[in-house]
Protein backbone atom coordinates (compact mmCIF):
# COMPACT_ATOMS: atom_id res chain seq x y z
CA UNK A 1 0.00 0.00 0.00
CA UNK A 2 1.47 3.32 -1.12
CA UNK A 3 1.01 6.38 1.11
CA UNK A 4 2.37 9.92 0.96
CA UNK A 5 3.16 11.25 4.44
CA UNK A 6 2.89 15.03 4.68
CA UNK A 7 5.86 16.41 6.64
CA UNK A 8 6.25 20.04 5.51
CA UNK A 9 9.02 20.79 7.98
CA UNK A 10 12.21 22.84 7.80
CA UNK A 11 15.07 20.36 7.40
CA UNK A 12 17.09 22.41 9.90
CA UNK A 13 14.20 22.59 12.42
CA UNK A 14 16.04 20.55 15.07
CA UNK A 15 19.21 22.67 14.86
CA UNK A 16 17.19 25.88 14.88
CA UNK A 17 15.43 24.73 18.04
CA UNK A 18 18.76 24.06 19.76
CA UNK A 19 20.07 27.46 18.65
CA UNK A 20 16.96 29.17 20.04
CA UNK A 21 17.38 27.33 23.36
CA UNK A 22 21.04 28.44 23.58
CA UNK A 23 20.03 32.05 22.84
CA UNK A 24 17.29 31.86 25.48
CA UNK A 25 19.66 30.38 28.08
CA UNK A 26 22.27 33.09 27.62
CA UNK A 27 19.62 35.83 27.40
CA UNK A 28 18.46 34.90 30.90
CA UNK A 29 21.96 35.45 32.27
CA UNK A 30 22.29 38.73 30.37
CA UNK A 31 24.84 37.57 27.81
CA UNK A 32 24.51 39.09 24.35
CA UNK A 33 25.70 36.74 21.59
CA UNK A 34 27.23 38.08 18.39
CA UNK A 35 28.07 35.90 15.38
CA UNK A 36 30.88 37.51 13.37
CA UNK A 37 30.97 36.46 9.73
CA UNK A 38 33.17 37.52 6.81
CA UNK A 39 35.62 36.31 4.18
CA UNK A 40 38.99 35.05 5.44
CA UNK A 41 41.29 37.96 6.23
CA UNK A 42 38.65 40.67 6.59
CA UNK A 43 39.79 41.36 10.13
CA UNK A 44 37.40 39.58 12.49
CA UNK A 45 40.16 38.80 14.98
CA UNK A 46 41.68 42.27 14.62
CA UNK A 47 38.27 43.86 15.29
CA UNK A 48 37.91 41.68 18.39
CA UNK A 49 41.40 42.67 19.62
CA UNK A 50 40.57 46.35 19.19
CA UNK A 51 37.13 45.83 20.80
CA UNK A 52 38.60 44.00 23.80
CA UNK A 53 41.13 46.80 24.38
CA UNK A 54 38.45 49.49 24.09
CA UNK A 55 35.97 47.72 26.37
CA UNK A 56 38.48 46.62 29.01
CA UNK A 57 36.96 47.24 32.43
CA UNK A 58 33.59 48.17 30.88
CA UNK A 59 32.17 44.84 29.71
CA UNK A 60 33.06 41.21 30.35
CA UNK A 61 33.78 39.63 26.96
CA UNK A 62 34.40 36.09 25.81
CA UNK A 63 35.15 34.57 22.42
CA UNK A 64 34.55 31.26 20.68
CA UNK A 65 36.61 31.27 17.51
CA UNK A 66 36.18 28.86 14.62
CA UNK A 67 38.80 27.80 12.11
CA UNK A 68 39.50 24.71 10.04
CA UNK A 69 42.83 24.24 11.77
CA UNK A 70 45.30 25.83 14.24
CA UNK A 71 44.62 27.84 17.40
CA UNK A 72 46.32 30.98 16.05
CA UNK A 73 43.29 33.23 16.57
CA UNK A 74 42.75 31.96 20.11
CA UNK A 75 46.43 32.63 20.87
CA UNK A 76 46.08 36.22 19.66
CA UNK A 77 42.97 36.82 21.77
CA UNK A 78 44.00 34.89 24.91
CA UNK A 79 45.94 37.76 26.53
CA UNK A 80 42.79 39.93 26.28
CA UNK A 81 39.70 37.76 26.87
CA UNK A 82 38.59 34.23 27.81
CA UNK A 83 38.71 32.39 24.49
CA UNK A 84 38.15 28.88 23.17
CA UNK A 85 39.30 27.77 19.74
CA UNK A 86 36.85 25.59 17.82
CA UNK A 87 38.50 23.62 15.04
CA UNK A 88 36.08 22.28 12.48
CA UNK A 89 38.55 19.83 10.95
CA UNK A 90 37.67 20.93 7.44
CA UNK A 91 34.06 22.05 7.70
CA UNK A 92 33.44 25.49 6.23
CA UNK A 93 31.19 26.84 8.99
CA UNK A 94 30.31 26.50 12.66
CA UNK A 95 27.15 24.73 13.82
CA UNK A 96 25.24 25.00 17.07
CA UNK A 97 26.64 21.69 18.39
CA UNK A 98 30.22 23.05 18.18
CA UNK A 99 29.14 26.28 19.86
CA UNK A 100 27.40 24.43 22.73
CA UNK A 101 30.50 22.29 23.24
CA UNK A 102 32.85 25.29 23.08
CA UNK A 103 30.72 27.19 25.57
CA UNK A 104 30.97 24.28 28.01
CA UNK A 105 34.73 24.02 27.50
CA UNK A 106 35.05 27.74 28.12
CA UNK A 107 33.52 27.01 31.53
CA UNK A 108 30.24 28.88 30.89
CA UNK A 109 31.60 32.08 32.44
CA UNK A 110 29.42 35.06 33.37
CA UNK A 111 29.81 37.37 30.39
CA UNK A 112 28.19 40.51 29.06
CA UNK A 113 28.99 39.63 25.45
CA UNK A 114 29.94 36.33 23.86
CA UNK A 115 31.48 36.74 20.41
CA UNK A 116 31.40 33.79 18.06
CA UNK A 117 34.01 34.35 15.38
CA UNK A 118 32.84 32.15 12.53
CA UNK A 119 35.01 30.40 9.95
CA UNK A 120 36.06 32.88 7.24
CA UNK A 121 33.45 32.26 4.54
CA UNK A 122 30.57 34.37 3.21
CA UNK A 123 28.50 31.42 2.02
CA UNK A 124 27.79 28.48 4.35
CA UNK A 125 27.78 30.30 7.73
CA UNK A 126 24.74 32.24 6.43
CA UNK A 127 22.62 29.08 6.66
CA UNK A 128 23.38 28.27 10.31
CA UNK A 129 21.82 29.89 13.36
CA UNK A 130 24.36 29.69 16.20
CA UNK A 131 22.00 31.12 18.79
CA UNK A 132 23.22 34.67 18.17
CA UNK A 133 21.20 37.78 18.99
CA UNK A 134 22.99 39.71 16.26
CA UNK A 135 24.74 38.57 13.12
CA UNK A 136 27.57 40.93 12.22
CA UNK A 137 28.95 40.86 8.67
CA UNK A 138 32.38 42.34 8.15
CA UNK A 139 33.57 43.66 4.80
CA UNK A 140 37.06 45.06 4.24
CA UNK A 141 38.10 47.80 1.86
CA UNK A 142 40.51 45.36 0.15
CA UNK A 143 37.66 43.03 -0.85
CA UNK A 144 35.75 45.52 -3.00
CA UNK A 145 32.53 47.46 -2.64
CA UNK A 146 30.58 45.10 -4.92
CA UNK A 147 30.54 42.17 -2.50
CA UNK A 148 27.17 42.51 -0.71
CA UNK A 149 25.16 41.87 -3.89
CA UNK A 150 27.24 38.76 -4.63
CA UNK A 151 26.51 37.14 -1.26
CA UNK A 152 22.87 38.12 -0.68
CA UNK A 153 22.00 35.55 1.95
CA UNK A 154 24.80 36.57 4.29
CA UNK A 155 23.98 40.28 4.14
CA UNK A 156 20.20 39.68 4.19
CA UNK A 157 20.47 37.65 7.40
CA UNK A 158 22.76 40.17 9.15
CA UNK A 159 21.68 42.99 11.43
CA UNK A 160 25.03 44.76 11.46
CA UNK A 161 27.67 45.58 8.85
CA UNK A 162 31.19 46.56 9.92
CA UNK A 163 33.43 47.95 7.20
CA UNK A 164 37.05 47.24 8.15
CA UNK A 165 40.53 48.47 7.09
CA UNK A 166 39.10 51.91 6.47
CA UNK A 167 42.62 53.34 6.98
CA UNK A 168 43.53 51.90 3.55
CA UNK A 169 40.86 53.89 1.70
CA UNK A 170 43.40 56.33 0.26
CA UNK A 171 45.15 53.50 -1.61
CA UNK A 172 42.11 51.61 -2.92
CA UNK A 173 39.23 52.20 -5.35
CA UNK A 174 36.77 51.09 -2.63
CA UNK A 175 33.76 53.44 -2.36
CA UNK A 176 32.17 53.35 1.08
CA UNK A 177 28.86 54.78 -0.16
CA UNK A 178 28.61 52.18 -2.96
CA UNK A 179 29.21 49.32 -0.52
CA UNK A 180 26.58 50.67 1.87
CA UNK A 181 24.06 51.22 -0.91
CA UNK A 182 24.59 47.70 -2.23
CA UNK A 183 24.19 46.20 1.25
CA UNK A 184 21.08 48.25 2.02
CA UNK A 185 19.35 47.05 -1.16
CA UNK A 186 19.55 43.58 0.35
CA UNK A 187 19.04 44.51 4.00
CA UNK A 188 17.76 48.08 4.54
CA UNK A 189 17.79 47.75 8.34
CA UNK A 190 21.55 47.21 8.70
CA UNK A 191 23.37 49.15 11.43
CA UNK A 192 26.64 50.16 9.79
CA UNK A 193 30.08 51.01 11.22
CA UNK A 194 33.26 52.04 9.44
CA UNK A 195 36.34 50.98 11.36
CA UNK A 196 40.06 50.50 11.39
CA UNK A 197 41.61 48.15 13.94
CA UNK A 198 44.99 49.78 13.27
CA UNK A 199 44.09 53.45 13.84
CA UNK A 200 41.06 52.62 16.07
CA UNK A 201 38.87 54.86 13.89
CA UNK A 202 35.20 53.95 14.46
CA UNK A 203 36.05 51.56 17.31
CA UNK A 204 34.60 53.78 20.08
CA UNK A 205 31.29 54.11 18.14
CA UNK A 206 31.17 50.35 17.55
CA UNK A 207 31.85 49.68 21.25
CA UNK A 208 29.18 52.15 22.37
CA UNK A 209 26.75 50.32 20.13
CA UNK A 210 27.75 47.02 21.76
CA UNK A 211 27.10 48.51 25.21
CA UNK A 212 23.68 49.76 24.07
CA UNK A 213 22.74 46.41 22.53
CA UNK A 214 23.79 44.56 25.65
CA UNK A 215 21.77 46.97 27.79
CA UNK A 216 18.79 46.48 25.49
CA UNK A 217 18.99 42.72 26.03
CA UNK A 218 19.21 43.09 29.82
CA UNK A 219 16.22 45.45 29.84
CA UNK A 220 14.11 43.16 27.65
CA UNK A 221 14.91 40.15 29.84
CA UNK A 222 13.97 42.09 33.00
CA UNK A 223 10.68 43.25 31.46
CA UNK A 224 9.69 39.74 30.37
CA UNK B 1 17.87 11.44 5.34
CA UNK B 2 17.74 10.61 9.04
CA UNK B 3 14.37 12.38 9.22
CA UNK B 4 13.16 10.32 6.26
CA UNK B 5 14.29 7.01 7.72
CA UNK B 6 12.74 7.95 11.10
CA UNK B 7 9.41 8.65 9.39
CA UNK B 8 9.62 5.37 7.49
CA UNK B 9 10.28 3.50 10.73
CA UNK B 10 7.46 5.26 12.59
CA UNK B 11 5.00 4.23 9.91
CA UNK B 12 6.33 0.67 9.60
CA UNK B 13 7.21 1.26 5.96
CA UNK B 14 8.55 -1.61 3.93
CA UNK B 15 10.19 0.87 1.55
CA UNK B 16 10.50 4.57 0.80
CA UNK B 17 9.59 5.34 -2.79
CA UNK B 18 9.80 9.08 -3.01
CA UNK B 19 11.05 12.08 -1.05
CA UNK B 20 9.83 15.54 -1.93
CA UNK B 21 11.74 18.63 -0.82
CA UNK B 22 11.42 22.36 -1.36
CA UNK B 23 14.30 24.71 -2.11
CA UNK B 24 14.46 28.38 -3.07
CA UNK B 25 16.95 31.08 -4.04
CA UNK B 26 17.86 31.84 -0.41
CA UNK B 27 17.99 28.25 0.81
CA UNK B 28 21.73 28.01 0.26
CA UNK B 29 21.23 24.71 -1.54
CA UNK B 30 21.98 23.93 -5.18
CA UNK B 31 19.61 21.57 -7.00
CA UNK B 32 22.29 19.47 -8.74
CA UNK B 33 24.34 19.12 -5.56
CA UNK B 34 21.41 18.14 -3.37
CA UNK B 35 20.48 15.49 -5.94
CA UNK B 36 24.05 14.13 -5.88
CA UNK B 37 24.07 14.09 -2.07
CA UNK B 38 20.69 12.34 -2.03
CA UNK B 39 21.89 9.67 -4.48
CA UNK B 40 24.92 9.02 -2.28
CA UNK B 41 22.90 8.72 0.93
CA UNK B 42 19.76 7.02 -0.39
CA UNK B 43 21.27 3.52 -0.43
CA UNK B 44 22.52 3.96 3.14
CA UNK B 45 19.30 5.29 4.65
CA UNK B 46 16.46 4.05 2.45
CA UNK B 47 17.14 2.37 -0.88
CA UNK B 48 19.03 3.35 -4.00
CA UNK B 49 15.87 3.41 -6.14
CA UNK B 50 14.14 6.00 -3.93
CA UNK B 51 13.27 9.07 -6.01
CA UNK B 52 13.94 12.67 -5.02
CA UNK B 53 11.48 15.32 -6.20
CA UNK B 54 12.80 18.86 -5.89
CA UNK B 55 10.23 21.64 -5.85
CA UNK B 56 11.87 24.98 -6.65
CA UNK B 57 9.99 27.97 -5.33
CA UNK B 58 10.71 31.62 -6.17
CA UNK B 59 11.67 34.24 -3.59
CA UNK B 60 8.45 35.79 -2.32
CA UNK B 61 7.87 38.62 0.09
CA UNK B 62 5.26 40.76 1.74
CA UNK B 63 5.61 44.53 1.77
CA UNK B 64 5.12 45.75 5.33
CA UNK B 65 4.28 49.24 4.09
CA UNK B 66 1.57 48.60 1.48
CA UNK B 67 0.80 44.98 2.51
CA UNK B 68 1.14 43.70 -1.06
CA UNK B 69 2.55 40.29 -1.78
CA UNK B 70 5.54 40.61 -4.13
CA UNK B 71 8.05 38.57 -6.11
CA UNK B 72 11.64 39.43 -5.14
CA UNK B 73 13.83 39.63 -8.25
CA UNK B 74 17.63 39.49 -8.19
CA UNK B 75 17.71 39.73 -4.38
CA UNK B 76 16.59 43.34 -4.54
CA UNK B 77 14.34 43.72 -1.54
CA UNK B 78 12.25 46.61 -2.74
CA UNK B 79 8.48 46.73 -3.26
CA UNK B 80 7.60 47.18 -6.95
CA UNK B 81 4.31 48.85 -6.00
CA UNK B 82 5.31 51.45 -3.37
CA UNK B 83 9.13 51.42 -3.40
CA UNK B 84 9.43 50.51 0.28
CA UNK B 85 12.31 48.34 1.50
CA UNK B 86 10.36 47.03 4.48
CA UNK B 87 9.83 43.57 3.14
CA UNK B 88 9.69 40.29 4.94
CA UNK B 89 10.35 37.03 3.18
CA UNK B 90 7.36 34.69 2.89
CA UNK B 91 8.87 31.97 0.71
CA UNK B 92 12.03 30.76 -0.98
CA UNK B 93 14.38 30.91 2.00
CA UNK B 94 13.76 27.54 3.62
CA UNK B 95 15.00 24.04 2.90
CA UNK B 96 11.90 21.98 3.60
CA UNK B 97 11.04 18.32 3.65
CA UNK B 98 7.54 18.23 2.12
CA UNK B 99 6.39 14.64 1.64
CA UNK B 100 7.71 11.14 2.10
CA UNK B 101 5.97 8.47 0.04
CA UNK B 102 6.23 5.04 1.59
CA UNK B 103 5.06 1.52 0.89
CA UNK B 104 3.41 -0.37 3.75
CA UNK B 105 2.09 -3.93 3.98
CA UNK B 106 -1.18 -2.83 5.63
CA UNK B 107 -3.29 0.27 5.07
CA UNK B 108 -2.21 3.23 7.21
CA UNK B 109 -3.67 3.25 10.71
CA UNK B 110 -4.24 -0.51 10.71
CA UNK B 111 -1.87 -2.26 13.06
CA UNK B 112 -0.74 -5.85 12.97
CA UNK B 113 -2.84 -6.82 15.99
CA UNK B 114 -6.16 -5.96 14.33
Amino acid sequence: MKTAIRVNQDIQAEKKKRAAAFREKLSRQGTLILNLVSSPGTGKTSLLEATAKELEGRLRLGVLVGDLATDRDAQRLAPLVPVKQLTTGGACHLEISLVEQGWQELGEPELDILFIENVGNLVCPASHDLGEHLRVSLLSTTEGDDKPGKYPKMFRTSQVLVLTKIDLLAYLPFRVEAAIEDARLIQPNLDIFTTSAITAEGIPEWCEYLEQQRQKLVTSVQIS
Amino acid sequence: MRQVSDIAEQHHATSVQEVKIEIGPLTGVEKILVQEAFDLLASEYVSSDCRLIIVEVPLQGMCDSCKKSIAIQDFRFQCAACGSSNIHITGGDAFRLLDVTIETELPMGVTESL
